[in-house]
């Protein structure tokens, strides 16, 4: 047996400590991508219109417009308004009012406000025909949602925003931090969400809100003949009376998001003579099975059209999918077409109601 | 089957774990390898269990390089008892047991027949060896450090090796099982490699023992020859006197408390 | 044990052919059967051709996906649990999920010409190369770096899948990668079947056939390697495996969350932690498990549909939290 005699007295080499063999951090990675859908998640939860919403319809949400609309705008003002739940006070005809997304920039330029726009953004598309000309000369501030520095700069007076969400800290601003800098903020009552869904959408209810715009944006007179002048189109439509079932087809090509029973898109359908196939549902939108469309059969098919989610995509999405491709409306291609701006409340619905029916009339249902 | 170390090297990290270490372990015998902590000694087990490779050197069992053995052959010839450890999900005394049996069944295909009925055979016949019979369904964590540490004696053996190295198995563990547990690993007749840092129990077990300080071998013989005060004094930094056991006459080491200049 | 598994067959067998019977829409279980067994071969008359479409186009393949996707995922959930030696590790681990949410969201949200499974895939595959490169390059690949490395790229993944959708996503179009991201079986059709089972059938094949191998990690990477196992490139290709088979069912459905994170545990709870045994049970039983949940999603609100991801979380976090209540000795 050898060994070495002599001892060795350098400092001992790093020893290896018994290991023990555990990751002692628990992590999953389901956590990391559950915390960015929920990040998602409540930017959905917080705009117009999110899938899984209660079916119960809340109560409206209480306005109190403005005395009536007296000759001088400025009589009508300081004027108090409640808007989503919060109290907004404007105190004189906003002068400088920037707007987000198309349905608050077209209804603005309907009213005749071009002069007091100062900024438009995240818009949906171009502008409606009506109001191309009186919108060209806006400035767009932005295609994206803009950031509250971008608008504060901008010194405006008011905020018409079209969602809900565009008024967050990451977005345009809180409102009361609006309201703290002496920037009213105002959104179309029809996309109010803070209270769960809107309640029932309908022409008479989209026309006062429009007036309660023109209230607030110190424009009733023209409010009121916008609303005299889209009643009687209105009412001069005829709708269609073959007893139709149509299917509101949004986005979505897993599982379609479809117009249900109390928003606009019902609202557009039945003016215009048509059976919501999804009027079951108590919300404004929903997330619906195909199964569910394929079991209900409608005749014909409306195809919201949007930049992100083009009319010739849902009608691929409809024409590969195994089932729907089956459906009549598909095999014959039974499509109407309605442009995304015009799907939120606002100047363009009653349009929209013109539109689908003359579509209507050319379809060819022998 | 006797084992033996031939100039081994081993790094980690960059530095020299275990430099130039000669070893001879006798057939049958029982060693112990001792050492202050970071002498090296659970390195130089890995290396002689085949579960490292030296940088240097080579690891004999039986006149064979233990690293060009197969792995499987390995793991038939020599069975490596750790330090504690947990499992990382919940096992049975027997699941424990039954893990020696890999070894002896490819991991990769699947079972024949008559395997599974011939494993735990073994593994209930292992268990019984060290007194663990009737333990089968226990739950491992529920054990005590003592009999927890006899599944594992129970798990090697199930691997039905010719050598058992075990790194410091009476760490955590109260006089009496430390007591039985040796006397049950002697009783097995295997050679037998084990760390230990307690000394009087390396004198009273280990037939031979190799002092390890720094990742060199220091002294190596029997316990008697080797386990001077002045050889204590120098690896181990204490004062000790070496007595004779009244019982075995085997050494005694008793320590004197450190001097009041050496600080508390 | 044999009886066991005999059993959850039986109830895999069941519960597909009384899911496929459940919907929205108005079929009679006779017209379902029809249908199938009309498709099958039978000399059986078909319902009418929407009927049919429902049964053969929607539910069957919705239902099997389901089926294959709960197997696979309870099946990598326990080898990944095994592999990092980590009792809170799941299928999506080394950034697979994240990985997969990045391709996703550059087909639905960008626009990228590429089918939408396959980018998932290809994004799966990435991230997890990344991972394991990382947990590489600080040495040999242990658990702990392997955990560490994967929950490194998941977070970087799912910051850039956030960036895209915030800074891109126009209208309501962040609405698609939102059910994605929350896992769904809803797209499913024949080729998700297919997908979905080859990979299953292939990756299931060789992680049963290391059932051993896995068992040899419990005490950890040395006892592993003393046993006899090739510690190193085991992992690796065992890794591999998994992250086919996850890159596989992520592409088709989704990343569905706990059930390779929470069955695992359950079955081990009844039927002990050896893999010969825990593996075939975690595959039949995630299969069942899913199958049942999507037949809750797509039925509980009539006619609207819910992610599965949502009903399996929904289930999973009781359960989840009875199971470290019970089981606090190993934690």
């Amino acid at each position: 047996m050898r060994h070495r005699a002599t001892v060795q007295h350098a400092a001992p080499p790093p020893h290896d400590s018994p290991r023990r063999r555990r990751a002692s951090r628990p992590v999953t990675a389901v956590s990391a991508v559950a915390a960015s859908a929920v990040v998602v998640v409540s930017l959905a939860a917080c705009a117009a219109s999110p899938g899984a919403a209660s079916t119960d319809p809340a109560p409206p949400p209480t306005t109190e417009p403005a005395a009536t609309a007296s000759p001088t705008a400025q009589d009508a003002f300081p004027l108090t308004v409640k808007n989503c739940g919060v109290e907004v006070t404007v105190p004189a005809a906003p002068e400088r009012i920037v707007t987000i997304k198309s349905s608050t920039t077209e209804l603005a330029l309907a009213l005749g406000l071009e002069d007091r726009i100062v900024a438009a953004a995240f818009l949906d598309g171009p502008l409606a025909e009506e109001v191309a000309a009186a919108g060209a000369d806006l400035t767009i501030l932005s295609d994206a949602l803009p950031n509250a520095e971008s608008v504060l700069e901008l010194d405006p007076n008011l905020v018409f925003a079209g969602w809900e969400s565009n008024l967050t800290a990451e977005g345009a601003g809180e409102r009361d931090t609006l309201a703290g800098l002496g920037i009213a903020s105002y959104v179309p009552p029809a996309a109010c969400r803070e209270s769960g869904p809107p309640p029932t959408m309908s022409f008479d209810v989209l026309f006062e809100q429009i007036a309660e715009t023109g209230d607030v944006l110190g424009a009733p007179e023209r409010a009121a003949e916008l609303v005299a002048a889209q009643r009687a189109r209105l009412d001069a439509v005829v709708p269609d009376t073959r007893g139709l079932t149509a299917l509101w087809y949004s986005s979505g090509s897993q599982t379609p998001y479809v117009g249900a029973g109390t928003g606009v898109p019902q609202m557009i359908m039945a003016a215009a003579g048509l059976a919501n196939i999804a009027d079951d549902v108590a919300d404004s939108w929903t997330s619906i099975s195909w199964e569910e469309v394929v079991g209900r059969d409608p005749d014909v098919i409306i195809l919201v059209d949007s930049d992100w989610n083009t009319v010739e995509n849902k009608v691929q999405v409809l024409a590969d999918h195994p089932a729907t491709s089956q459906l009549d409306a598909v095999r014959a291609e039974r499509y109407l077409v309605v442009p995304f701006p015009a799907t939120e409340a606002g100047v363009r619905n009653v349009a929209a109601v013109e539109s689908l029916v003359s579509q209507l009339a050319e379809l060819d249902l022998g | 089957m006797d084992l033996s170390a031939r100039d081994v090297r081993w790094s980690a990290g960059g530095h020299l774990i275990i430099g130039g270490v000669s070893v001879e372990v006798p057939e049958g015998s029982v060693t112990g390898l001792l050492g202050p902590n970071g002498a090296g000694k659970s390195s130089l087990l890995r290396l002689l269990a085949g579960v490292a490779s030296p940088e240097g050197g080579v690891v004999l069992a039986d006149g064979s390089d233990v690293h060009r053995l197969g792995r499987r052959e390995r793991a038939r010839q020599l069975a490596l008892l750790e330090q504690e450890t947990h499992p990382s999900v919940p096992l049975t005394v027997l699941d424990v047991v039954l893990l020696g049996r890999i070894p002896h069944r490819s991991g990769w295909a699947l079972p024949r027949a008559g395997e599974d009925a011939l494993d735990e055979e073994i593994a209930r016949a292992c268990l019984s060896t060290v007194g663990l019979a009737g333990f089968e369904g226990r739950e491992f964590s529920t054990l005590s450090g003592g009999e927890r540490q006899r599944v594992q004696v129970a798990r090697a053996l199930a691997q039905q090796p010719r050598l058992l190295l075990l790194d410091e198995p009476t760490n955590h563990l109260d006089v009496a099982a430390q007591l039985s547990l040796l006397a049950l690993v002697r009783g097995l007749g295997l050679t037998t490699v084990a760390a230990l840092h307690d000394l009087n129990l390396a004198a009273s077990w280990c037939d031979h023992v190799v002092v390890l300080d720094g990742g060199l071998v220091v002294a190596a013989g029997r316990p008697e020859d080797v386990l001077t005060p002045e050889l204590i004094g120098t690896v181990y930094g204490v004062h000790a006197h070496v007595l004779a056991h009244p019982g075995s006459g085997r050494p005694l080491i008793a320590f004197d408390p450190p001097a009041p200049d050496q600080g508390a | 044990m044999w009886a066991a598994i005999a059993g959850l067959l039986a109830a895999l067998v069941v519960s597909v052919v009384v899911a496929v019977t459940f919907g929205p829409a108005d079929v009679s279980a006779a017209e379902a059967f029809a249908s199938i067994a009309q498709h099958v071969g039978l000399p059986v008359e078909a319902p009418d051709r929407l009927t049919d479409a429902i049964v053969w186009e929607l539910r069957a393949p919705r239902t099997l996906t389901a089926a294959v996707v709960g197997a696979g995922l309870g099946l990598a959930g326990a080898v990944m649990q095994s592999l990092t030696r980590n009792p809170l590790a799941d299928p999506y681990l080394l950034g697979l999920s994240s990985g997969a949410s990045l391709g996703a969201v550059a087909v639905l949200v960008l626009g990228a010409a590429v089918a939408l499974p396959a980018a998932a895939f290809v994004g799966a595959l990435g991230a997890l190369a990344l991972s394991l490169a990382i947990a590489r390059a600080a040495g040999a690949l242990t658990p702990t770096r392997m955990v560490l490395a994967g929950l490194a790229v998941s977070q970087l993944c799912a910051a850039a899948t956030s960036v895209v959708i915030f800074w891109t996503a126009t209208g309501d179009s962040y609405r698609e990668i939102v059910t994605w991201l929350l896992g769904s079986v809803a797209g499913a059709d024949w080729g998700s079947v297919g997908l979905a089972a080859t990979a299953l059938a292939v990756v299931g094949t060789v992680l049963l056939a290391s059932a051993r191998t896995l068992d040899a990690f419990a005490f950890g990477d040395t006892a592993a390697a003393s046993l006899g196992v090739h510690v190193e490139r085991t992992r690796w290709v065992l890794l591999g495996a998994v992250a086919l088979l996850v890159g596989a069912m992520v592409a088709v459905s989704g990343a569905i969350g706990f059930v390779g994170l929470v069955l695992p545990h359950a079955v081990r709870l009844v039927l002990g932690a050896p893999h010969r045994r825990l593996l075939p049970a975690v595959a039949l039983v995630g299969a069942v498990f899913l199958v049942w949940a999507d037949t809750l999603a797509r039925t509980a609100f009539d006619p609207r549909e819910l992610p599965v991801g949502v009903v399996t979380a929904l289930v999973g976090v009781p359960v989840f939290v009875l199971l470290l209540r019970r089981r606090g000795s190993w934690t």
